[in-house]
C-alpha cells in the first residue's frame, strides 16, 4: 500500500505520456491491418500444407487481436489513473497547504504533528485555540486517510488492469479485426469508481470528494446520486444537484407504496380501523406533501440549493438553502422547533431566511463590505409534533430531548461539513428556534467551527452554562421576546435568560441612536418578523456585525455610542 | 496454368506476412509501459508495469518471429511447387 | 382570511410578473435620475437581481399560488453626501409616487448614514440609503403568479 509520502511523489505526466505513446503504438499495430490481410492463404491453394498455413495465419491474426486488445485496456486504465492521479495531486497539496497556514506537519507516514510556535494565549479564548487546533489537526488526519484510500484504489486498479494484460487475461470481445479489438480491449481498461467512506466524518467525506477528478465527480452525481445527496463534506452544489436528481425517485417510491397502502385498505372489510395501514398512509401521504412543498419552494426565482432530503424517518426531513453555501461569505443554518415539518414549515420558514438574507445582503451592501449571504432551513431531524389535544408539555406527555439528541448529532456534521467543503471557511451562524434552539444547543456542544449563536424562544440549550456552547467566547446570543411561555420554561436546562456569559438580545421595540425604529415581537413565533428588532439583530449577527447588536435594555453590546460612523473605518 | 496465378499470389502473402513482421518487430509496445512504475512509487501498478513491459517485448517479438516464419513456410512452398508440378496439380485441384 | 377569501383579496392585485415589470422600472428609473442629477457612481448590479419565496403571514395558505419577489440593485460605489440627501430622497419619492407609494419614513438618519422606507398598498417596502455605499431595493407584497390569476380560482 502506497503511504502520503508515496503519493505526494506520484506524477501524472509520465502517466500521460504513457498514454500518448501507447496511442502511437496502438496505431502502428492496427496498421498492420492491411499487411495481416494481404497474408491470407489464397484460396485455390489446398492440402495439408495449406491447411497448416492457414491455421497458422489464422492464430496470427488472433495474436495480434488479443494484444491490440491488451493496448488498449492499458491505454484507458493508465489515461483514467492518469486524470485520477492528478485529481488526488491536487488534493494532497490542498491537504500540504492547509497544514502549512496552520503550523501543522505531515509525516511521510500520514502522521498529522503540531508544529505551532510556543506563544501565550488569552486565557479566555484558549478553550477557542485548542477546538481551532483539534479541528485543523482531525481535517489534516482525515484528508490524508482519504487520500491514502484513493491512492491505494487507484494503484490497485491500475495495477488490476496492468496484471490482466501481462497475463492476456484481456479479451477481443470475438473480434474479427484489428479495430474492433481495439474498441472491445479499451472496455475492459476502467478504473472502478470509489464509494464514500463508510461512516466518514465531515472531513473524510471532503476528502474524498476532493481526490475525485471532475469527470469522476459528475459520473457520482449521474449514478449514484444517493452517495452524496445529505453526504456532509460535500459541496453544496454536488449535493444540490444530486438531491434534485433524486427527487423523482423518491416521489416514484412512495406513490407506490401509497398505491400499495391503499389496495390494502380497500381489500380490508374492517378498513384501516384494525390495521397500521391507515397510519403508514398518512405518514406517505405528508411525505408526498413534502415533496411538493420541496419543489415549489426551489421554483421560486433565486438561487437554491436543495442541500439534504430524507424520506427514511417517520416524517420527510429537508434542508434547502437561499443563496450558494459553497461562495457565500456568511452562511447561516437555522433549526426550527417545535411541530415544524417540511410539508408545512418550508415554505414560511424558507421565507424568513429569504427575507434575512435580503435585510443582510443589503446591509452589507451600504456599509461596504458587499458581502454574500446564504441561510439555509435546515429541517433535518423530528421535531416533536403536538399530542392529541394539542399539548406539548404535560404530565402525561413529557417531550423528552431524544429527538433534539438525535438532530443534534446530525446538525453538529452538517454544520461541520460547510467548513470542511469549503478552502476558506465561511463566517458561520447557527441559528436556533423553540425546540430547534435546544437541537442547536446540544449541537454546539460538539466542536462544529461554528462562529456565533443565536437561540431564540429556548426551553434549554442542553445545558447550564455557557462555556458548553462551542463557539467563541462572547459569540453566544440569546432573544427572548415578551409572553414567550416556551422561553420560560427551562426545560432542558435553565431558561438561557439566566445564563451567565450569554449576550442577551432584544426582541422589544427599540429605536437605534442611528435613529431607526424596530418593532417589537411578543409570543414565541415572531422572531423572525421583517423590521423587528429581533429579526434586525438576527441579520447583524448573519453578517458579521455583532457590535450592531440591540441588547435587552435597548443598548448597543459595547458601548453603542461609540460605534463607529460607516464608511470611516 | 491457373495454379500459377495460385502461386504468385501465395508470394504476394508471404510477401505481406514478411512485412508485417518487420514492422510488427519496429513496435516499441513495452518500453511505453516503463514509465508507469517511477511516476506511482510504493504501488502494486509499478511492480505489475515493469512484468507488462516484459511480457510484451516478447510478446511482439515471438509474434514477429512467427510473422516471419509463417511467410518462409509459404513462400518456401510456392517455391516447392514450382519444381514439382505433380504436388502442384493435387493441390491447386480446385482451381481448374 | 380563508384560502378562498386570500385569493379574492389577491386578485385585485397584478400578478407577480406584472408586479414585478413595474418595480424594476421603478428602479431603474431612479438608479439613472440618481446618476444624471446626483452625479453617483454607476450601479453595480448584484450577483442575483431578482429572488422570490412564498408569500408571508397574511397570505400563508396561498401557497403555490403566490409569491414575494425581491428585487435589489446592488449598489453605487460611494457616499451620497449628507447636503444633498433630503433632495435625493425628495427626488425618489416623487418617482415612487407615480407608481403608489406613500411618503418615505427614516429609518436611518444621521451624519453619512441615511436609509429611508416607502410603502405602498401592496405591501411592497422600498428602501433607499447611502452609507459607504448607495443601495436601492423593493421587496415586493404578494401577488398571485401569473398562472394563478388568469385561472380566475384558487388551485
Amino acid at each position: 500500500m502506497p503511504t502520503y509520502g508515496d503519493i505526494r511523489k506520484w506524477q501524472p505526466a509520465p502517466l500521460e505520456a504513457t498514454v500518448t505513446g501507447l496511442n502511437q503504438r496502438c496505431d502502428e499495430l492496427v496498421g498492420l491491418s492491411d499487411e495481416l490481410t494481404a497474408s491470407g492463404v489464397p484460396e485455390g491453394w489446398t492440402g495439408e500444407a495449406a491447411d497448416g498455413a492457414r491455421a497458422e495465419r489464422d492464430r496470427l491474426q488472433n495474436s495480434m487481436e488479443l494484444l491490440v486488445a491488451a493496448a488498449a485496456a492499458v491505454r484507458r486504465g493508465v489515461a483514467e489513473a492518469s486524470d485520477a492521479v492528478e485529481a488526488l495531486k491536487h488534493s494532497v497539496a490542498e491537504t500540504d497547504s492547509i497544514a502549512e497556514r496552520n503550523h501543522f506537519v505531515i509525516r511521510e507516514d500520514g502522521s498529522v504533528v503540531d508544529n505551532a510556535p510556543v506563544t501565550a494565549h488569552d486565557p479566555a479564548h484558549i478553550d477557542e485555540y485548542f477546538r481551532e487546533r483539534q479541528r485543523v489537526q482531525q481535517e489534516l488526519a482525515d484528508r490524508v486517510e482519504q487520500a491514502v484510500r484513493r491512492g491505494t484504489d487507484i494503484d490497485s486498479d491500475l495495477a488490476g488492469v496492468l496484471r490482466a494484460a501481462e497475463k492476456g487475461e484481456i479479451n477481443d470481445g470475438g473480434a474479427t479485426s484489428l479495430q474492433d479489438a481495439l474498441n472491445a480491449g479499451a472496455g475492459q481498461g476502467g478504473l472502478s469508481t470509489i464509494g464514500p467512506p463508510e461512516d466518514g466524518s465531515p472531513y473524510d467525506n471532503a476528502g474524498w470528494w476532493d481526490s475525485l477528478s471532475e469527470a469522476e465527480q459528475q459520473a457520482i452525481i449521474d449514478e449514484h446520486p444517493e452517495w452524496i445527496g445529505n453526504l456532509d463534506g460535500v459541496p453544496g452544489e454536488a449535493r444540490d444537484e444530486a438531491n434534485r436528481a433524486r427527487l423523482e425517485t423518491e416521489r416514484a417510491a412512495l406513490e407506490a407504496r401509497r398505491d400499495e397502502l391503499q389496495a390494502d385498505l380497500d381489500d380490508n372489510w374492517f378498513g384501516g380501523t384494525f390495521t397500521s395501514a391507515d397510519a403508514e398512509l398518512d405518514a406517505v401521504n405528508a411525505k408526498l406533501d413534502s415533496l411538493d412543498a420541496i419543489e415549489e419552494t426551489l421554483a421560486r426565482p433565486g438561487e437554491r440549493q436543495l442541500l439534504l432530503l430524507d424520506m427514511s424517518d417517520e416524517r420527510a426531513e429537508a434542508a434547502i438553502a437561499n443563496g450558494n453555501i459553497d461562495t457565500a461569505d456568511h452562511v447561516a443554518v437555522f433549526t426550527p422547533g417545535l411541530t415544524s415539518t417540511v410539508d408545512g414549515s418550508m415554505g414560511g420558514y424558507d421565507n424568513s431566511m429569504a427575507q434575512l438574507q435580503f435585510r443582510t445582503e443589503e446591509e452589507l451592501a451600504r456599509y461596504g463590505d458587499g458581502g454574500s449571504v446564504a441561510t439555509v432551513t435546515w429541517i433535518g431531524y423530528q421535531a416533536p409534533q403536538l399530542s392529541v389535544g394539542g399539548v406539548l408539555f404535560d404530565s402525561n406527555s413529557v417531550l423528552s430531548d431524544g429527538s433534539a439528541q438525535r438532530g443534534a448529532d446530525s446538525l453538529a456534521p452538517f454544520l461541520n461539513g460547510i467548513d470542511a467543503s469549503r478552502d476558506t471557511d465561511p463566517n458561520l451562524t447557527a441559528l436556533g428556534h423553540s425546540y430547534g434552539s435546544t437541537t442547536t444547543g446540544l449541537a454546539l456542544q460538539q466542536n462544529t467551527g461554528v462562529d456565533s449563536a443565536v437561540f431564540f424562544g429556548s426551553p434549554g440549550l442542553g445545558t447550564n452554562d455557557v462555556d458548553n456552547i462551542n463557539v467563541p467566547t462572547g459569540n453566544a446570543h440569546y432573544i427572548e421576546a415578551r409572553n414567550d411561555a416556551v422561553g420560560d420554561l427551562g426545560y432542558f436546562g435553565i431558561d438561557p435568560s439566566h445564563m451567565d456569559g450569554m449576550n442577551h438580545v432584544s426582541a422589544g421595540e427599540t429605536t437605534l441612536p442611528d435613529g431607526r425604529t424596530l418593532t417589537e415581537s411578543t409570543g414565541h413565533s415572531a422572531y423572525m418578523d421583517d423590521s423587528s428588532t429581533s429579526q434586525y439583530n438576527l441579520s447583524v449577527v448573519v453578517g458579521g456585525m455583532p457590535d450592531r447588536v440591540v441588547t435587552d435594555d435597548g443598548k448597543g453590546f459595547g458601548d453603542i455610542l461609540s460605534w463607529p460612523v460607516p464608511g470611516t473605518y | 496454368m491457373g495454379y500459377e496465378v495460385e502461386i504468385e499470389a501465395m508470394r504476394a502473402a508471404a510477401k505481406a506476412a514478411g512485412q508485417a513482421a518487420e514492422q510488427a518487430a519496429k513496435v516499441e509496445l513495452g518500453a511505453e509501459v516503463e514509465r508507469i512504475a517511477p511516476a506511482l512509487p510504493g504501488g502494486q501498478a509499478g511492480a505489475a508495469a515493469t512484468a507488462l513491459a516484459t511480457a510484451w517485448e516478447r510478446a511482439v517479438r515471438n509474434w514477429s518471429t512467427e510473422a516471419g516464419n509463417y511467410s518462409t513456410n509459404v513462400s518456401g512452398s510456392a517455391d516447392g511447387y514450382v519444381g514439382a508440378e505433380d504436388d502442384a496439380t493435387a493441390d491447386f485441384g480446385a482451381v481448374r | 382570511m380563508d384560502h378562498n377569501e386570500q385569493y379574492q383579496a389577491l386578485s385585485e392585485r397584478p400578478d407577480i410578473e406584472e408586479a414585478q415589470a413595474r418595480y424594476e422600472g421603478l428602479l431603474s428609473t431612479i438608479r439613472d435620475q440618481l446618476v444624471a442629477e446626483f452625479g453617483i457612481a454607476e450601479w453595480k448590479p448584484p450577483a442575483s437581481p431578482v429572488r422570490g419565496s412564498a408569500c408571508g403571514p397574511d397570505f400563508t395558505d396561498i401557497d403555490a399560488d403566490g409569491e414575494i419577489r425581491r428585487l435589489s440593485s446592488g449598489s453605487s460605489p460611494g457616499n451620497l453626501p449628507d447636503e444633498r440627501w433630503t433632495a435625493a430622497v425628495t427626488l425618489v419619492a416623487e418617482t415612487a409616487r407615480g407608481l403608489g407609494f406613500g411618503d418615505p419614513e427614516v429609518v436611518v438618519d444621521r451624519q453619512q448614514d441615511h436609509e429611508v422606507s416607502l410603502k405602498d398598498e401592496y405591501g411592497a417596502e422600498l428602501l433607499f440609503g447611502t452609507a459607504a455605499n448607495t443601495t436601492l431595493s423593493i421587496s415586493t407584497g404578494c401577488h398571485l403568479t401569473k398562472a394563478a390569476k388568469e385561472r380566475g380560482a384558487p388551485a
